[in-house]
């Protein structure tokens, strides 16, 4: 018997005419791991909270339909008779916390205090879920100190330590390092062989094609595609739904339109099942070594960024960054790689003086960090903060965009053309005159990004852009970085979206242990992938499809398709 | 004729011992300091030289520094350092936590707790996220230092968001409340149990018995002295 039920659910947000769910229909057995997939305003998130009587028990609005959770009516239930059956994890972790315990472990106990469990249960289980995500060494810290990514560890722990029979994630592993988002996502599929119903919404495909047992596709509100995820992550009309293939389906494709591959075949979705498509198309080609290498750097010109000796700690504390040594050539691509809490964002943070070094200098141009201001350095750098509601205060998205530009003292007729000019590059101009709370907030990252545009810096700073994205908006972003890059601002990244990364950077740094490890061409640093998954970098996945195939170091599609072909006519 | 040894006695005889104990004598003592002391700028000339008093110490022109008024401000500011080390003593030494628990476990609805209580965890993520919020405007070439026209400029760009922010959070931390089974019914436990020995309710009975009949003998002596 089916443990959710949705029968013909429509449900609309107040004040809002076009309903966010329409005309639903969905049964879930249990056991099942069921992700949801589709771009972002698809109704992801509002599916979450049908799915656990926060709609229509939280949100008001306008609701049509039946809902069945684990046999009982939602309406006839209570939202507290109904928390401890069906739990959720939504994506902002520090909102999760209780506010009220001062240790991580009295926060799990949270839930099980109220759901009235004895101590000697509460502490077994409380232990046992510590194991199990590997956060036991949080235990006697308070949450509210911790990273977002211990944060949302321990807000999916708090939950699952109430022992629900079903779970509903939101965008859980946002907040993650790679690792941390494997680890989660096993854990999830663990649970799901152990009997829990589990529902995930993301937009890691990746994981999807791994972990999950079916795929529900949103359309504007209503069940696109329902099938397991070989069938609907290859389905023809993913793009069209905002959310973009894996990269082994991309190349498959690709390799498919270019006779590499027969076109015949259904398409992989999985890392395993491209290799397996490659393998069979032709026979294995003997690994050879990438003829890319080390595209050319820093070109000579005098650095716009220079880092001599550069150390850093927080009162108090152990150091941060060690005597980093690093330059940046105007118009250089670069990111940082490294895993959470290694010190990416308090190295960036040193490029427009947010930070200044506790020994060793920081120089923007031919200034000093030491002796500027941050405002006085923005001219030059422009930083993009990751989470965007830490800076929109404007009643319309252009006169956010025009902000930096009156403070940069621009002229009136100049903000006027930098503002249409940035909207523009980030597909924005529709909502130019929109409040920028009255979009989401994905949308509102795109916002935060053209502000820094718009000021025209000569380096951009981006701290993981990509996080909450879809993959249409993801495309916005890459066609706005590529005509930085036309012209001629230099850009540091710093993402965990490793394919992403090398899409746009030409140079990679791996920041380990307060020090650079690796610093070199996409091509020369990706060749280090014992030293890179030991550092908590995922390698990107067309990386992982050529080392499959015995290519190494191979950081596009294209670069792919190209070694394979030459291996294999080599061979011939 | 108040007694002016009273609130001298139990600053020093009982709250700074007990203070002590609680191992916060230190942190105690330089906060009543500071509190005390800016005060005491204040009362200290105007009840000296205001204060209706008999026993002229000092003539400077035509004001005159009296015995007793130099003795009413010691007194207002004795009872000032009673009232602020008291308080200090017990929030530097009790968590916000700790209190919720023992007043969940004395009784007090959970929900009354979690408002009660939810405000002091909130100071130090506001002050965080406030830092943020300003990084991210100083990034974006607003000057935060300099004279008062830039400071006030500043105010909106950090205030807006500061608030809205929050506004967007609220509705958040209701649903993770929800889903953590807080408006459950019925039987709730505590992980943390805090010891409350029968002499501990002995002695919070006692100290309520002699406030009581310590207001009714002050008032007794208030009213027969009008007789």
């Amino acid at each position: 018997m089916a443990i959710l039920h949705f029968a013909n659910l429509t449900y609309s947000y107040p004040h809002t005419p076009k309903p966010a769910l329409k005309d639903l229909s969905l049964s879930v057995e249990p056991g099942e791991l069921v992700a949801i997939a589709g771009r972002n305003g698809s109704g992801k998130s509002t599916l979450c909270y049908a799915l656990t009587g926060f709609i229509p028990h939280f949100f008001q609005g306008q609701w049509e339909g039946d809902t069945w959770i684990a046999g009982k009516r939602v309406v006839d239930a209570t939202l507290a008779e109904l928390a401890p059956i069906a739990g959720l994890v939504f994506q902002s972790p520090a909102n999760q916390l209780s506010h009220t315990k001062p240790t991580v472990y009295e926060e799990l106990a949270f839930g099980l205090e109220n759901l009235g469990i004895e101590p000697t249960e509460m502490r077994d289980r409380i232990d046992a879920i510590l194991h199990a995500l590997d956060i036991a060494a949080l235990a006697t810290r308070s949450p509210l100190t911790l990273s977002g990514g211990e944060q949302q560890r321990v807000a999916i722990a708090a939950i699952l330590v109430m022992q629900p029979r079903i779970l509903v994630l939101d965008e859980p592993t946002t907040q993650l390092d790679p690792q941390g988002a494997d680890a989660i996502f096993f854990l999830l599929s663990q649970l799901c062989q152990q009997g829990t119903t589990i529902i995930v919404a993301t937009h890691d495909l990746e994981a999807i094609a791994r972990y999950a047992t079916r795929v529900l596709l949103l359309q504007a509100g209503q069940v696109y595609r329902d099938g397991a995820p070989q069938a609907v992550l290859a389905d023809e009309s993913l793009e069209d739904c905002g959310v973009g293939y894996t990269v082994y389906t991309q190349v498959s494709k690709q390799a498919q339109a270019a006779g590499i591959l027969p076109s015949n075949q259904p398409l992989p979705v999985t890392l395993e099942g491209a290799i397996a498509q490659f393998q069979t198309a032709r026979r294995l080609p003997k690994p050879i070594h990438n003829s890319e290498r080390h595209t050319k750097r820093g070109s000579g010109e005098t650095p716009i960024i220079r880092f001599e000796s550069v150390s850093f700690a927080y009162p108090h504390q152990n150091p941060v960054l060690q005597g980093v040594d690093l330059t940046l050539a105007p118009g250089e691509q670069v990111a940082l790689l490294g895993r959470n809490g290694v010190g990416k964002t308090t190295l960036v943070k040193h490029l427009n003086g947010l930070l200044r070094p506790t020994e060793g200098t920081v120089w923007i141009g031919d200034r000093a960090t030491h002796h500027h201001t941050t405002a006085q350095l923005a001219r030059q750098v422009g930083y993009v903060f990751q989470n965007p509601n830490d800076q929109l205060f404007c009643g319309t998205v252009a006169a956010e965009v025009a902000f930096g530009l009156r403070n940069l003292g621009v002229s009136r007729t100049a903000i006027e053309k930098r503002v249409e000019e940035a909207l523009d590059s980030l597909d924005l101009i529709a909502f130019a005159e929109a409040n920028p709370y009255d979009l989401s907030l994905p949308w509102r990252k795109l916002i935060a990004c053209a502000c820094v545009l718009a000021m025209q810096p000569a380096v951009v700073v981006l701290d993981e852009p990509t996080i909450g994205l879809d993959a249409q908006q993801i495309q916005i972003l890459s066609t706005a970085l590529t005509q930085l890059r036309q012209q001629g601002t230099a850009l540091v990244l710093i993402s965990h979206n490793s394919d992403f990364v090398v899409q746009h950077c030409d140079r990679l740094l791996l920041l380990q242990n307060g020090t650079i490890r690796l610093d070199g061409s996409a091509s020369h640093v990706l060749r280090h992938a014992k030293q890179l998954t030991h550092a908590g970098v995922r390698l990107p996945q067309v990386t992982r499809l050529g080392m499959g195939l015995g290519l190494e170091a191979i950081a596009t599609p294209e670069a792919l398709l190209a070694a394979y072909d030459e291996t294999f006519r080599k061979a011939l | 004729m108040v007694d002016y040894g009273w609130a001298t006695g139990i600053f020093l005889g009982v709250l700074l011992p007990w203070s002590a104990w609680l191992g916060v004598l230190r942190p105690v003592l330089q906060r009543v300091v500071w509190v005390i002391a800016p005060l005491a700028l204040f009362l200290i000339p105007i009840h000296s030289f205001f204060h209706p008093g008999t026993t002229v110490l000092l003539t400077i022109g035509h004001f005159t520094l009296t015995q007793e008024g130099l003795a009413y401000a010691y007194l207002i500011l004795s009872r000032l350092a009673v009232l602020a080390s008291a308080l200090l003593a017990f929030s530097l030494s009790t968590t916000p936590a700790e209190l919720a628990t023992t007043l969940t476990q004395q009784g007090v609805s959970p929900a009354f707790t979690y408002l009660l209580i939810s405000p002091f965890q909130l100071i130090p993520e506001v002050r965080t996220k406030a830092a943020t919020i300003l990084a991210a405007q100083q990034a974006r070439g607003m000057e935060t230092a300099g004279n008062l026209w830039q400071r006030s400029r500043a105010l909106v760009p950090l205030v807006v968001p500061l608030v809205l922010g929050a506004l967007v959070d609220v509705e958040e931390r209701a649903m993770a409340l929800e889903a953590r089974a807080f408006r459950a019914q019925g039987y709730k436990t505590s992980l943390v149990q805090i010891p409350d020995s029968v002499a501990q309710r002995w002695f919070r009975w006692g100290l309520f018995g002699f406030t009581v009949a310590f207001v009714g003998w002050s008032q007794w002596q208030f009213f027969t002295s009008r007789i």
